[in-house]
C-alpha cells in the first residue's frame, strides 16, 4: 500500500480485523479498494445480499445456504413490529410532529432497544441461553432438560444477586419467557413455526426451558423475544450482535410508518386532548416554592 | 380477564407527577409551574425536582450546578464531546447531535453508568463501615479489586489528580454544606487504595456529596444525565461550522488492519 505519512504510535491507531481500506496511489483519504474480513467488497456485493452482509460483518465469515435462510427468515418475520408497538409509536410520534427524518429512524430505534421485549431483552435472553448468566465454575450438565432447569435456578439466582446492580434491573422471569397482554405469546408460536425447519440446539433448549415454566403455578412461555433470541444464537451471534440485529431487522417498519405521518396535518394524528384521557392524582398544586420542610 | 389492566390503561394516562390542563395550568409534583416555579425556581432545582420529587434547597441546586460546570471540557478528544463533533463534521442537526453525545456518555468507563456503580459501590461501603467498621470497610475494597478489579469512583487514567475536586471542594465550603458519612468513607477508601496508586476522581467525590445530600443512587443516575452538556456543545458547533470532513479525518493507512488477508469470495 502507498504510504503518505511518517508511521504513528500503535497506541493512537483505530484497530479493526472487520475492513481494510486501500488508499488511491494520488489521496491518502481515498480508498480504492476494500475488504470485508478479507474479502473484495465489490465482489462480495455484486454476489451476496444483505443479509449474508450482515451475518459476514457480525461472525467473519459468510453464512451457509441455510443460516442465509434462516436470518432472512427471521428478520422478515420482524420488519414491522405495527403501529401500536413503542418503537413504531415513537417514530409516528415523530413523524406527526414533522421531525427530520434521520431522527424520526433513530428516535424509534432507541425505544426499541428497552429491556422490554427489546434489544435489552434479546441480548439478556441470549446470554441466559448461552449460560453466560451462570458462574463460570458451573456444572455443565449434558442433558438438555437438567441443563434446562440449570439455566432457569442459575436464572433466579442471578437475578437476585444482581437486583440493584443494573440501572434497568434484569426481568424477574428468565428473560424470552413470560407472557403477551396476559396471554401466551402468539407471535412466539408463529415465528417457532416460520423457523423450525433450521432450527437448532439453542431452539431446541429454549423449549425445553418452556416445557418447565408451563409447569409451574404461575405459566410462563416463550416470548417474541425468546425465540429471536433462541434463533440468534442458533445462527451462532453473539448477544451483543443479536440485540443490534433485532434493532436493524424492525426498522423497516419503524422507518415506514413514522415517514407515513409526516406530510399529514398534525391533528390526523391523535393527541387524546379532551380532558377526559388525562387522570392527574398527584399532590393538589399548592406548594409554595420556600415552603419545603 | 388476561388483558383487563390493559384494558384499564386504554385511551388513558395516568399521572401522579404533573400535567397540563389546555391552554391553562401546568403542575410538576404538586408546584404550579406557572406561578411558583417559574418565578420562584431556578432551572436546577427544577429540574432535581423534576428527578426526585423533591425541590432542593438552593445552596443544594447551586453545588450541583458547580458539578455540571467543572466537568464540562469542550475538548473533542473526550469520547462523548467527539461523538458530538462528528455529527457536527457530518452536518447533523445540533439536537440530534448534543442528543447522540449525551446518549453516549452513559458509559462505564467514564460516564453515566459509571457514575452509578460508584453510588452503589459508596453506598455499600458506608453501610459496611457502620457495622463492622475499618476491618470491614477494607475487606470490601480488596475484594472489589480482586472480583471487578476496579473500585468505580476511585483511579484515574493519565493523571494523579483530579483537577476538579477542589474549586467543587471549596464551592461546598462556599454553600456551607458540610462534609458528611459517606465523604468520610470515600476518604478512607482512597487513604486504602494509595498503595495503589487509585486516587479519588471526581466521580468519587461527587457520588460521596449527592449521598450525602440523600439521592440515591437512581437519583443520582439520572439528575447527572446532561452533566456533560456544555462540552458538548462547543465541540459540536465548532465542527459544524467547518468543512465537511476536516474533523480529525483519518486516512486509509491510519487504520492498523488486524483481520484476514485477502482471499477469495466463492461465487
Amino acid at each position: 500500500m502507498t504510504t503518505f505519512f511518517p508511521p504513528r504510535p500503535k497506541r493512537e491507531s483505530i484497530r479493526t480485523a472487520i475492513c481494510q481500506e486501500t488508499s488511491s496511489e494520488s489521496n491518502p483519504f481515498v480508498a480504492e479498494k476494500k475488504l470485508w474480513h478479507g474479502y473484495d467488497s465489490d465482489v462480495l456485493s455484486a454476489n451476496y445480499g444483505w443479509t449474508e452482509m450482515l451475518f459476514l460483518m457480525s461472525q467473519g465469515e459468510l453464512p451457509t445456504v441455510d443460516q442465509n435462510h434462516l436470518l432472512n427468515r427471521l428478520m422478515a418475520s420482524l420488519a414491522n413490529p405495527g403501529p401500536r408497538d413503542a418503537a413504531v409509536r415513537a417514530a409516528m410520534n415523530c413523524g406527526a410532529g414533522k421531525t427530520p427524518v434521520p431522527t424520526i429512524l433513530t428516535t424509534g430505534l432507541t425505544v426499541r432497544g428497552g429491556m422490554a421485549e427489546g434489544a435489552m431483552h434479546i441480548e439478556a435472553s441470549m446470554k441466559l441461553l448461552k449460560g453466560q448468566l451462570l458462574p463460570v465454575d458451573e456444572q455443565r450438565t449434558v442433558e438438555q432438560t437438567d441443563y434446562a432447569r440449570l439455566l432457569i435456578s442459575g436464572y433466579r439466582k442471578f437475578q437476585q444477586e444482581h437486583a440493584d446492580d443494573e440501572i434497568v434491573s434484569w426481568p424477574e422471569l428468565p428473560p424470552g419467557f413470560g407472557l403477551y397482554y396476559g396471554e401466551r405469546d402468539l407471535r412466539a408460536k408463529k415465528l417457532l413455526a416460520a423457523t423450525q425447519e433450521y432450527s437448532g440446539n439453542f431452539s431446541h433448549l429454549a423449549l425445553a426451558l418452556e416445557d418447565i415454566l408451563a409447569d409451574q403455578e404461575k405459566p410462563a412461555y416463550l416470548t417474541l423475544p425468546g425465540v429471536t433470541a433462541a434463533v440468534l444464537c442458533d445462527l451462532g451471534f453473539s448477544p451483543e450482535h443479536g440485540a443490534g440485529i433485532f434493532m436493524i431487522a424492525g426498522s423497516a417498519g419503524i422507518l415506514a410508518h413514522g415517514v407515513e405521518q409526516l406530510p399529514r396535518n398534525w391533528n390526523e394524528y391523535p393527541f387524546w386532548a379532551d380532558p377526559s384521557y388525562y387522570n392527574y392524582d398527584g399532590p393538589e398544586p399548592t406548594k409554595k416554592v420556600g415552603e419545603e420542610n | 380477564m388476561s388483558w383487563g389492566k390493559f384494558a384499564e390503561q386504554r385511551d388513558r394516562i395516568t399521572s401522579r407527577y404533573g400535567g397540563w390542563t389546555i391552554g391553562g395550568e401546568s403542575t410538576m409534583h404538586g408546584y404550579n409551574i406557572h406561578q411558583q416555579l417559574g418565578v420562584h425556581a431556578t432551572w436546577m432545582q427544577t429540574m432535581l425536582l423534576s428527578v426526585t420529587g423533591k425541590l432542593p434547597p438552593s445552596s443544594h441546586a447551586n453545588f450541583i450546578e458547580k458539578i455540571f460546570i467543572l466537568t464540562g471540557y469542550p475538548d473533542a478528544r473526550l469520547w462523548c464531546n467527539r461523538v458530538a463533533a462528528l455529527a457536527g463534521d457530518a452536518k447533523c442537526t445540533a439536537t440530534s447531535s448534543y442528543s447522540a453525545g449525551i446518549s453516549s456518555a452513559e458509559a462505564t468507563l467514564y460516564g453515566r453508568q459509571a457514575d452509578y456503580k460508584a453510588a452503589l459501590l459508596l453506598s455499600e461501603a458506608k453501610r459496611l463501615y457502620d457495622h463492622g467498621g475499618d476491618e470491614a470497610l477494607s475487606r470490601f475494597i480488596e475484594n472489589q479489586l480482586k472480583v471487578k478489579r476496579a473500585v468505580y469512583g476511585f483511579g484515574r487514567p493519565l493523571l494523579k489528580a483530579d483537577e476538579r475536586i477542589a474549586p467543587l471542594s471549596k464551592e461546598a465550603i462556599k454553600l456551607g454544606l458540610t462534609e458528611g458519612s459517606h465523604l468520610a468513607v470515600a476518604y478512607k477508601v482512597e487513604h486504602q487504595l494509595k498503595k495503589y496508586k487509585m486516587i479519588m476522581n471526581y466521580g468519587g467525590y461527587v457520588m460521596a456529596r449527592l449521598l450525602d445530600m440523600n439521592f440515591s443512587p437512581t437519583e443520582i443516575y439520572r439528575l447527572l444525565a446532561l452533566a456533560f452538556f456544555t462540552g458538548i456543545v462547543p465541540c459540536y458547533i465548532e465542527a459544524f461550522e467547518k468543512e465537511p470532513g476536516t474533523f480529525l479525518p483519518i486516512a486509509c493507512e491510519d487504520i492498523l488492519y488486524e483481520g484476514l488477508e485477502e482471499r477469495d469470495v466463492p461465487v
